[in-house]
């Protein structure tokens, strides 16, 4: 090894640098010798004497080593407790930030994030021909008879149909013929649904659009990405979920609630538990197909999760999934910051006696009652005492005045005690079929109610946080106002003696399950005394059912002359909770 | 008349910018301008100015270049930058007020 050499490696082992600095060094090292030494060779030295000079005049390779250690950066363990260090800092500044999530406000659902585990496919955008359009038949028990989301009308003469055209229920996938009913616009009647109604959107425009309120669901499965709602979305989970793609039933609640346009409050929080509501037990499905089979086109015998729950729906339910979905969202709600806890949960559909997992959901309502959430369901009378029915209202009418809405009277309750009556038919939603598509529904049912009153809630807690159940109730009933009972379309008696004799067959059916027939002769004859005061004639099987059919139907007509039903009215509610 | 190490160390680093603010130049070459012009008073070590300049590199005051050289190693020519510029527009202001301010006192007539 020449001198020249031996210097350059006794100065690599001084460097601590990267060897890509080292090489660069070291050839600049060699440069500056080999120019000093050729320079001195000049001059008359040897070439040995050359270099040796060079490298004495270029100093001691280890000072010279560390000297350029220095310039080139840290040394390599400062580097490598510096490296330790910062992981050390990601690893404090780690459980720090797990602290403050987890332990400061236990949740793992901040600001901007989302506890979405799922994201279901859209439903599908369109279905199979129509054949012909069918005529609105009023005298019918079931008011969902033109339903065209996703069908092709365009070559459907549809010109003289107006009447039959504004009971349809569609969307943004429904093709039109070109050549509609002057005053039908399919595009206006959705624009107008689109809208909370009864004022809500001027609270919007003071403020009151629930921000910094919390509303939980627990509905059919949801298109989580939905423009109505998708950045409300603070949580999807699914529980007990048999739905593949979104239902339309989960977006149109989740968007009735909190929907940036159709939405009663828009800037509320919504926390969603997907639950199909139905039972994993096999012999509820059998009996369905069987009855179906028996007795095709039975409208108490079609289980249908598009409309409001028929009884085989209920008797196919299984309500402790109901239950664990409450109780999931009381655990839920104690990780929340106190001022982000959940409120209300809204839960479209009801529960009664004998079902499956009533006395689980009871339980879980009386534990949300407890912990201040307000479980919004159709049971609502049943779990909190709190009446409520639908609205009805003209498509084309303004849903902005409290005139344009009426009580729906083909079927629910009566108005003999004090009700809230909150809007429900003619509404625009979200629908299913895609993030920017929207659904008309002519006819609506309760499950358009319990979101509304949910959003209603949110908005009640925004002005007012101390706000409860009751106290909410007992402000909407005297800030409500009283239908025009005159616009309220007439109900012939055949469609109330067609509901009664649904019921009446329904509630024979059940007395049959439990008792014997005596048993049920018995309590039918019982219940007629009692309606009408007087003994039970000795008729036939077949003409007793008749009577007793007249009867109800009585019953039926004279609960609908009460006038203890109110128009919920959001603006004056919103001023009676909190006074300027 | 030799230097003093400690004024030396203070001032290398401007006529290092200086020199290189006139021409880029090699390690070897600042080395042989400092003592030329200084007529022999810089007597820099020279494993010494590596370090310098590598450090006036890392602060981005100077770019290394390579070149080629016919025969001979090839040499890793140094060129002033902007920020370079810069430090020793700085410098200079900041040396030329230490002298002005040095030549007063001891220029001062004490009565």
């Amino acid at each position: 090894m020449s001198d020249l050499d031996a210097y350059l490696a006794q100065l690599r082992t001084s460097l601590d640098v990267t060897p890509a600095r080292a090489e660069v060094i070291l050839a600049e090292t060699l440069s500056h010798l080999e120019t000093k030494a050729a320079e001195l060779q000049e001059a008359g030295l040897s070439r040995e004497e050359a270099v040796q000079a060079a490298i004495e005049e270029f100093g001691d390779p280890k000072i010279t080593g560390r000297a350029l250690t220095r310039a080139n950066g840290r040394h390599r363990t400062f580097r490598r407790m510096r490296r330790a260090l910062l992981v050390c800092c990601l690893l404090i500044a780690g459980s720090a930030w797990g602290f403050f999530r987890f332990a400061l406000f236990r949740t793992h659902l901040g600001e901007g994030s989302s506890g979405i585990v799922t994201r279901p496919q859209a439903a599908r955008a369109t279905r199979p021909k129509l054949t012909s359009l069918p005529r609105f038949d009023p005298s019918r028990w079931d008011s969902h008879q033109l339903e065209v989301q996703g069908r092709d009308l365009r070559a459907f003469d549809l010109q003289q149909r107006r009447s039959d055209l504004l009971e349809a229920s569609f969307d943004s996938h429904t093709q039109w013929p070109a050549d509609l009913p002057a005053s039908f616009s399919p595009a206006r009647i959705m624009e107008m649904g689109k809208s909370p109604g009864l004022g809500v959107r001027a609270l919007h425009r003071k403020g009151i659009t629930g921000r910094g309120v919390s509303i939980a669901i627990i509905d059919m499965t949801l298109l989580v990405g939905h423009a109505e709602y998708g950045k409300r979305l603070r949580l999807f989970e699914e529980l007990h979920s048999m739905d593949k793609a979104a239902s339309m039933h989960g977006v149109a609640v989740a968007s009735i609630a909190v929907g940036k346009t159709v939405g009663v409050a828009p800037e509320a929080d919504l926390y969603y538990i997907a639950d199909s509501f139905f039972t994993s037990n096999p012999l509820p499905w059998v009996s369905m197909l069987w009855q179906r089979l028996r007795a095709p086109g039975d409208p108490a015998a079609s289980a249908t999760t598009t409309k409001a729950p028929s009884r085989v729906v209920l008797d196919m339910a299984d309500f402790r999934w109901t239950a664990r979905g409450i109780r999931r969202v009381l655990e839920i709600n104690r990780q929340l910051p106190r001022e982000r806890r959940i409120r209300a949960v809204a839960i479209e559909i009801g529960w009664r006696p004998g079902g499956t997992g009533y006395r689980e959901v009871t339980a879980a309502v009386e534990q949300a009652k407890k912990e201040g959430v307000f479980v919004i369901s159709s049971s609502l009378s049943n779990t909190h005492g709190l009446r409520f029915h639908g609205l009805g209202r003209k498509p084309l009418s303004d849903p902005e005045r409290p005139a344009s809405y009426y009580p729906v009277t083909t079927w629910g309750p009566g108005f003999d005690k004090p009700m809230l009556l909150i809007p429900m038919d003619s509404r625009t939603t979200a629908a299913p079929t895609g993030g920017s598509d929207y659904a008309f529904y002519r006819h609506g049912g309760w499950s358009w109610v319990t979101p509304y009153l949910a959003g209603l809630y949110a908005l009640a807690c925004q002005v007012k946080p101390d706000i409860t159940p009751e106290l909410f109730w007992e402000k909407a009933l005297e800030t409500g106002t009283e239908p025009d009972y005159s616009i309220v379309p007439p109900v012939s008696r055949a469609l109330v003696r067609q509901k009664m004799a649904i019921r009446f067959d329904a509630v024979a059916a059940e007395a049959r399950n439990r008792q014997n027939a005596e048993g049920v002769q018995r309590m039918l004859t019982a219940k007629y005394r009692e309606a009408t005061g007087k003994p039970a004639p000795e008729v036939s099987e077949a003409e007793f059912r008749d009577l007793m059919i007249e009867v109800m139907a009585d019953q039926e007509t004279k609960r609908y002359t009460g006038r203890e039903a109110r128009i919920v009215t959001p603006l004056k509610l919103m001023e009676a909770l909190a006074p300027r | 008349m030799k230097a003093d190490p400690q004024l030396v160390k203070g001032t290398v680093r401007l006529l290092v910018l200086q020199l290189l603010a006139r021409e880029s130049m090699y390690g070897y070459q600042i080395i042989q301008h400092l003592r030329g012009r200084s007529e022999g008073y810089f007597q820099l070590g020279e494993g010494a100015l590596y370090p310098l300049l590598h450090e006036l590199e890392h602060q981005g005051f100077v770019r290394p270049e390579w070149q080629d050289q016919e025969n001979r190693p090839k040499r890793r020519y140094y060129h002033l930058t902007g920020k370079g510029g810069k430090e020793l527009a700085r410098r200079l202001e900041a040396w030329r007020g230490f002298t002005r301010a040095v030549d007063s006192v001891l220029e001062a007539r004490y009565v």
